[in-house]
């Protein structure tokens, strides 16, 4: 497909290329200070210049003066209210890519139009905003993250995002709060990919009175975060009626390095769930594998 | 929102922001309520936010073995957090509740974008940061060096009125510690005007420390220690003053020379303050890793000592290195211990019981009722201020500091 394509224009690929070095060439010029200038077309099918602009702020730290004139150049060159307005756009691309350079460039105003694309017909575009809101962070983000997580359902994406958008006790917060029931676990999980040891005395306290796929959430998590604190809990939960529990506690008792096993891992390698004696088999492997542990006793 | 706008104007740095900047970051801060004990920030993780203290109070520690180091306290209008958020670095501390506390949150994308092109701003901010990080450092690695060196804790008894049995039972204090570390306690006496310590132990002193002004450096170590009394049960004891005129002769330079000789040589100093809050009182402070208040149940005392706290959490004492002793000198006290309580705002630790006439009887024949009488209520109060002492004092390792870590947090808030 690509040879008829290029039988038919045979200069297109080339041409594509050196577009794409252009563009190249006037973002580090702008990064450097030698323009004052930065223009690009969102619609443009062949040359995507959110991958482009990606490129160039993957080795910049955001609070630098590079990633600092960069944002300055696009404003002041109206790429800035390029993408805002693309937000909005019909044309799906478009807003993804308006979605993805807002997100880069951290502008934190483009939030709510943002938060918008979250509830997109097309995935792409649910994608782009999603990642966009998690790169950007801060509460404005989060708060619009927890609501489509609410409306949406505890989808991967949104789950990651939330986790890299929440600011310091942002999600034990929530926790803390007794949050509707639905949006708990993916609190749970996002505390527990995020690895703050506060997260560990709200996902505790909470465990006790949460449903079971919170709890199911909660065990998982605080294998996450991999504390000793969180062993207690993790073993009680070996005995609980449900299988996934069950596993998902044996899984994270695993996971924690300090967890040198006992009686109630030991007695998972004989559960009637196949699903636990194998989480139980993976955990007494990892933790055999540790240092000054020599195995099950007998 | 005119709450949230307070406590920015407060805060160090933020106040020079104009109205309209403060308000647009009061709308996007959060509120927080953490319960006592709760850890708000942990070492070494990263952060983004930075945390102003609405009311209560926090102190920030830093673990560095072999112990868990306390580099400030922090109160309502500072605030934490500034380090990671703005310099990026890691946690360098624990930040833990000491009371119940209200804070306001203000993450790092919020804050940059209201005052991310004030760049001035964000210039002094990061100044403040970066050298409050330092400050920190520098605390952290003396207090480490005192520990390693396995230099003695210094503890002040202090009553804040004349007639508690504050210099009673700081003398059964180095009598109980005593018996647990032989020849390892010694009591300064710097309860001026009048230092009666050696008196109620039976000693005759014939020199103090106020006679050391005029002495040489290089010969200063070994007439200090020469100056010590011996108790035939243990106990040492140093008069700060043997007349009430030589106690002007004490300056606070001499103390710090005295207690950094006397920490080099024993395991715990025992200061007896006296009353006054003067220039002498407050070096002890600046040296003194544990305070003990000696408090009567009587109105004035009571009102005193509730002044003392104040002023001690001024001066930057955490709250677990203060130990509160009621001591009963009557068989029906003026004042209850719920009362003292209330008025203090704090749980008494220890409460000594009426103990007759034994305390006199014990100064006219010159015994130290911790060393001969276990069944006295001063002995038994002074036994448990020992266990205080040595349950935070003992030199622990790491992991034992670990143990010891508060609770974790329980939070509440609006979001």
């Amino acid at each position: 497909m690509l040879s008829r394509a290029i039988a038919r224009r045979p200069l297109e690929p080339a041409r594509l290329a050196f577009r794409r070095a252009l563009l190249r060439r006037q973002i580090r010029a702008v990064v450097t200070g030698r323009s004052q200038a930065l223009g690009f077309d969102l619609a443009d099918r062949e040359l995507d210049p959110a991958a482009l602009l990606a490129e160039a702020t993957a080795s910049m730290d955001p609070g630098g003066e590079a990633f600092r004139v960069l944002t300055s150049v696009l404003k002041s060159s109206g790429s800035t209210t390029l993408v805002l307005d693309g937000l909005l756009s019909r044309n799906p691309t478009v807003r993804a890519r308006s979605a993805r350079i807002a997100g880069l460039m951290r502008m934190e105003e483009a939030v709510p139009g943002i938060a918008s694309l979250l509830w997109s017909r097309e995935a792409a575009v649910r994608a782009a905003a999603a990642h966009a809101l998690g790169t950007i962070g801060g509460i404005r983000s989060a708060n619009a993250l927890l609501k489509a997580i609410q409306r949406l359902g505890p989808r991967v994406m949104l789950i990651i995002a939330l986790t890299r958008a929440a600011p310091d006790l942002y999600l034990e917060t929530f926790l803390s709060a007794g949050q509707p029931r639905a949006i708990q676990p993916a609190l749970a999980l996002a505390a527990g990919l995020r690895g703050r040891r506060t997260a560990i005395a709200p996902l505790i306290a909470q465990a006790g009175t949460g449903s079971s796929r919170f709890r199911n959430a909660a065990g998982r998590a605080l294998g996450w975060i991999g504390n000793p604190a969180g062993i207690p809990a993790l073993t009680a939960a070996l005995a609980q009626r449900d299988w996934r529990m069950r596993t998902s506690a044996a899984k994270a008792l695993g996971s924690i390095a300090s967890y040198q096993g006992g009686p109630d891992l030991y007695a998972c390698l004989t559960d009637k769930n196949p699903t636990v004696r194998a989480a139980a088999r993976r955990a007494m492997r990892k933790i055999s594998r540790r240092p000054g542990v020599h195995g099950r006793p007998s | 929102m005119l709450e949230r706008i307070a406590v920015l104007e407060r805060a160090p740095v933020f106040f020079s922001l104009p109205d309209a900047t403060l308000r647009n970051l009061a709308r996007r801060v959060r509120q927080l309520a953490v319960s006592a004990r709760g850890i708000i920030l942990y070492q070494d993780e990263p952060g983004d936010t930075i945390f102003f203290i609405e009311s209560g109070h926090c102190r920030v520690v830093i673990e560095r073995p072999p112990g868990v180091v306390t580099v400030a306290l922090l109160g309502p209008g500072d605030f934490f957090g500034e380090a990671a958020c703005v310099l990026n670095r890691p946690q360098q501390g624990s930040v833990i509740a000491q009371s119940d506390c209200r804070l306001i949150a203000l993450d790092r994308q919020s804050m940059n974008s209201v005052v991310g092109r004030d760049i001035g701003f964000v210039e002094e901010l990061r100044r403040l940061a970066d050298q409050r990080y330092r400050t920190f450092a520098d605390t952290a690695v003396q207090a480490t060096w005192g520990m390693l060196l396995d230099e003695a804790t210094v503890v002040g008894l202090y009553s804040p009125k004349g007639g508690s049995g504050g210099t009673c039972l700081a003398l059964n204090l180095v009598g109980s510690l005593s018996q647990r570390h032989p020849g390892q306690v010694v009591l300064l006496d710097l309860d001026f005007p009048y230092s009666h310590a050696a008196l109620l132990a039976g000693l005759v002193p014939s020199s103090c420390l106020a006679r050391l002004a005029g002495v040489a450096p290089e010969a200063f170590d070994e007439a200090l220690l020469s100056t010590i009394l011996y108790h035939a049960g243990g106990p040492m004891i140093l008069p700060g003053a043997l007349r009430p005129e030589e106690a002007d002769d004490v300056t606070p330079e001499l103390i710090v020379r005295a207690i950094t000789v006397l920490r080099k040589s024993f395991r715990y100093v025992v200061v007896d303050l006296g009353i006054a809050i003067d220039d002498a009182a407050l070096a002890v402070f600046d040296l003194t890793q544990h305070v003990v208040l000696v408090a009567a149940p009587e109105l004035s005392a009571v009102k005193s000592a509730a002044d003392a706290i104040e002023i001690l959490r001024k001066l930057g004492l955490p709250d677990d290195r203060l130990t509160v002793v009621l001591n009963n000198r009557t068989p029906r006290p003026a004042v209850l211990k719920a009362a003292v309580e209330r008025t203090l705002r704090r749980a008494v630790d220890v409460e000594v019981g009426y103990d007759g006439s034994k305390p006199d009887q014990a100064a006219l024949s010159g015994t130290i009722l911790s060393l001969t009488d276990p069944r006295s209520e001063i002995t038994r109060g002074a036994t448990a201020i020992a266990d205080l002492l040595d349950e935070k004092h003992a030199k622990t390792s790491p992991a034992s500091a670990r143990a010891e870590a508060p609770a974790p947090i329980a939070l509440a808030g609006d979001c």
